[in-house]
């Protein structure tokens, strides 16, 4: 086996040294990177055409179902505002009305209440209640010991009385409210502004048997997780895609050649494609890596406000996930999928010996990312909408997809730690299996001249692939 | 040292391409792999180089069974592969990495090769100079085929290989790259290399070896040593060229004709006692005989002749079994 590596590492220097200076690369990486720094103003203009919408917009589907009908006939909304830490006096005495969510709702049984005591003792008081209520609790969100944004957090009983959804709707509209509150706020200091002008985490939480707040079971994410978790697929696919067909074509570029004749004689075909499959997908992460450093330079350049456009987007509440074992986790499951994809993409190449007919071998490729992808798009609106649930944990554990969801998962918290082992266990597993049929079949392929084999007869080769003698 | 295959066979499925080849090199030389195309040259070579699988036999080095990533093989394949975008020194230096040559090592040897295959100019190309004319391109595609099969053959020679494999290395040559080729070949057969040479051009294996083996459709036809097969057939050969029409003659002793040339006919006779009865009968005759030549059969007519009695036998085998 030791042998079938040897010169792996001799084929990753040569391979990654000679796309580096290949045109196509110098020049989708330039493209990448003029996108990178243009990125940053369009968000911004999105985010400061968005600061004037009329909350009405919003608050026309306030506590209505998806058919668009009143789904909560009565509803008390007791709100604790407990943001007087940071500005001294609360934003509700600041002028902030919480009762416009009446005229919104055209609902005349929805009443609002400012409470004063203790938001801890109304939350053990929620799960008894018979009445149909929420608390809505206004603080400060935080990323470590320094408050970075406000959080509006609604709290309803794991009773099943008030949907989700309407929770979901109440928290939504108080953040549009907030948005065109908090240019009235006159004489804040510069530590303040920051926090008024940082997105509003919205927080759609649960009291359990307990009446005590369950994290456990608040499964949903708000906007700014969305974002960063998408984020995280749509960078991966990028990877992925770029990565796989830059394997496929210099694979096949081998082979059109006939240098693959020459490397035979000094390498073992497994050599060759470890070498090149590691060599593509570091110079796809390499371009990504420069691509995220010109954003970050771009939002610091580009950023007006107080607070920066990314931070806009992606709160400071969204990072207190990002430790070192996710981060780790979330590297190992990027690395075992992108070598999965990346195997896979070094058959296609395999399978043919001209180079018109890449395209073709990739296209079933393609579907298979693209599955995969799709499959992690929906988990995420799944996410989003009603949180965790069997879907969402056939992603994490399904490895065309969980390539893409579970990294972006990990970083955002939203994934259990015995899922996200079993999901990179999986990986591992498939890789060795990956790894093992293409080990069988790809030295016949790469001696195959003529006709595209098509994955059908991969099978096929597999099974028949005798052992025989070898100089 | 000695290099060996024995009883090999490889089959694609129920199709043997290769069926039972034995050959040895008990000294450094050349050795001959010859058949026309499809005979099974290059699918040995490829199972020699550990390409392919074999389903049976034995291929030893000194004896014992050869590990190819043990060796160090030089291999010039028939069909020509270079990268057509890299420098072509980036390719031969990475050859050589490949190889395990040391990169110093590596450059001595391609400024050899590339000044003793005159291809300095494209492999060390001269930084451009502001005013004066672009220097030539050091990439592969804008080499013309001539010089790409050097630059093939500069690759198979930087590691210095104790085995070099030459799968049809002249072919497509004009004749000074030929003999430029020629003379590369001779000079590494002077430094005792183990050499391997597959090829259909006669004339170039007579030119390099005497062993060799002929294939055809993947099964041995002859093998030995040239000049004594040569010996077996015998002095058969004649050639005359008179200044005057002998055809009479030539019909009188009963001499097929082989081929007749504006100028000369080549004969075939039993043997030497037909030749120079033929002879006397010219010299009666008063024919003014310029040309009188009585040679062995070459080594492309006992090529035709085997692999046409081969063919033909192996008609009449699946005749038969149709029958």
């Amino acid at each position: 086996m030791k042998n079938e590596f040897r010169g792996a590492g001799k084929v990753f220097r040569f391979t990654l040294q000679q796309t580096l200076k290949s045109k196509a690369y110098v020049i989708t990486t330039v493209l990448l990177l003029i996108a990178s720094i243009v990125v940053v103003p369009v968000l911004q203009m999105i985010q400061s055409n968005g600061a004037g919408d009329d909350p009405t917009e919003v608050a026309e589907n306030v506590l209505k179902d998806s058919e668009g009908d009143v789904s909560i006939d009565e509803l008390t909304i007791h709100v604790y505002d407990e943001t007087s830490d940071l500005f001294g006096v609360t934003i509700t005495d600041m002028g902030f009305n919480w009762s416009t969510i009446r005229q919104h709702v055209g609902n005349a049984n929805v009443s609002v209440k400012e409470e004063t005591g203790s938001v801890e003792d109304a939350l053990k008081a929620l799960k008894t209640s018979k009445e149909k209520e929420v608390i809505v609790h206004l603080g400060l969100g935080s990323s470590g010991v320094t408050a970075s944004s406000l959080a509006i957090t609604v709290y309803r009983a794991d009773t099943g009385t008030i949907p989700e959804v309407i929770g979901q709707q109440i928290a939504d509209y108080y953040v549009e409210e907030f948005s065109a509150f908090k240019d009235q706020i006159s004489e804040l200091t510069d530590e303040q502004k920051k926090v008024v002008d940082a997105t509003v985490s919205v927080i759609v939480n649960f009291t359990d048997e307990n009446g005590q707040v369950s994290a456990e079971k608040d499964t949903t994410i708000n906007d700014a997780q969305y974002a960063l978790a998408y984020a995280m697929l749509f960078v991966l696919m990028m990877v992925v895609i770029m990565g796989s067909t830059q394997i496929a074509t210099s694979i096949t570029t081998d082979k059109s050649t006939k240098v693959v004749e020459y490397l035979l004689t000094s390498i073992r075909p497994m050599a060759l494609v470890v070498g090149k499959v590691c060599a593509m997908l570091l110079a796809s992460v390499g371009q990504l890596a420069l691509m995220l450093t010109l954003v970050l330079i771009s939002n610091k350049v580009f950023s007006t406000g107080q607070t920066s456009v990314l931070e806009n987007l992606f709160t400071a509440e969204v990072w207190k996930h990002v430790t070192a074992p996710t981060l780790l986790a979330a590297l190992v499951a990027l690395v075992l999928g992108a070598l999965m994809y990346g195997m896979l993409a070094a058959l296609c190449g395999a399978s043919i010996s001209k180079m018109e007919a890449l395209q073709e071998a990739l296209s079933l490729f393609t579907v298979t990312t693209l599955i995969g992808v799709y499959i992690g798009v929906a988990a995420m609106t799944v996410m989003l909408v009603k949180g965790d649930n069997a879907y969402v944990i056939f992603t994490e554990l399904f490895p065309l997809s969980s390539t893409f969801f579970l990294p972006g998962a990990l970083l955002i918290g939203k994934v259990t730690w015995w899922i996200a082992l079993l999901s990179i266990v999986i990986l591992l597993v498939v890789d060795v299996f990956v790894f093992l049929f293409v080990a069988r079949i790809y030295e016949m392929m790469i001696n195959h001249n003529g006709e595209r084999i098509k994955p059908k007869e991969w099978l096929t080769m597999f099974k028949g692939a005798k052992k025989g003698g070898k100089a | 040292m000695s290099f060996e295959v024995k009883n090999l066979i490889k089959s694609y499925g129920s199709k043997v391409v290769v069926d039972n080849l034995s050959f040895r090199l008990d000294e450094p030389g050349v050795y001959a792999l010859l058949g026309s195309n499809g005979a099974g040259k290059t699918t040995s070579i490829r199972v020699i180089l550990g390409m392919l699988q074999y389903d049976s036999g034995e291929i030893l080095w000194d004896g014992k069974p050869m590990n190819v990533s043990e060796r160090n093989i030089g291999y010039l394949a028939e069909e020509r592969g270079l990268y057509p975008k890299y420098s072509l020194l980036d390719q031969l230096l990475y050859f050589a990495e490949l190889k395990n040559v040391p990169k110093e090592k590596a450059m001595e040897r391609i400024h050899y090769w590339s000044n003793r295959l005159q291809l300095d100019e494209y492999i060390f190309p001269p930084k451009p100079v502001k005013g004066q004319k672009k220097p030539k391109s050091n990439r592969a595609d804008q080499l013309s085929k001539g010089n790409q099969q050097k630059v093939q053959l500069m690759a198979a020679l930087v590691s210095d290989p104790e085995i070099l494999i030459l799968d049809e290395p002249l072919s497509g040559l004009d004749p000074v790259n030929a003999d430029l080729f020629k003379s590369v070949i001779h000079e590494e057969m002077e430094k005792n290399k183990y050499i391997i040479m597959s090829s259909h051009q006669m004339s170039t294996i007579e030119e390099f070896t005497s062993n060799l083996t002929i294939l055809n459709r993947g099964k041995v036809v002859l093998q030995g040593n040239l000049d004594e097969i040569k010996k077996g057939y015998g002095r058969i050969n004649l050639i005359v060229k008179c200044d005057n029409d002998i055809s009479d003659y030539i019909e009188q002793a009963g001499l097929p004709i082989v081929e007749k040339l504006p100028s000369e006919y080549h004969l075939r006779v039993t043997g030497e006692e037909q030749a120079g009865e033929f002879l006397k009968l010219l010299i009666d005759k008063k024919a003014s005989v310029v040309k009188f030549e009585l040679r062995e059969p070459s080594l492309h007519e006992i090529f035709v002749e085997k692999v046409s009695a081969a063919n033909a036998a192996m008609g009449e085998e699946a005749k038969a079994d149709e029958e």
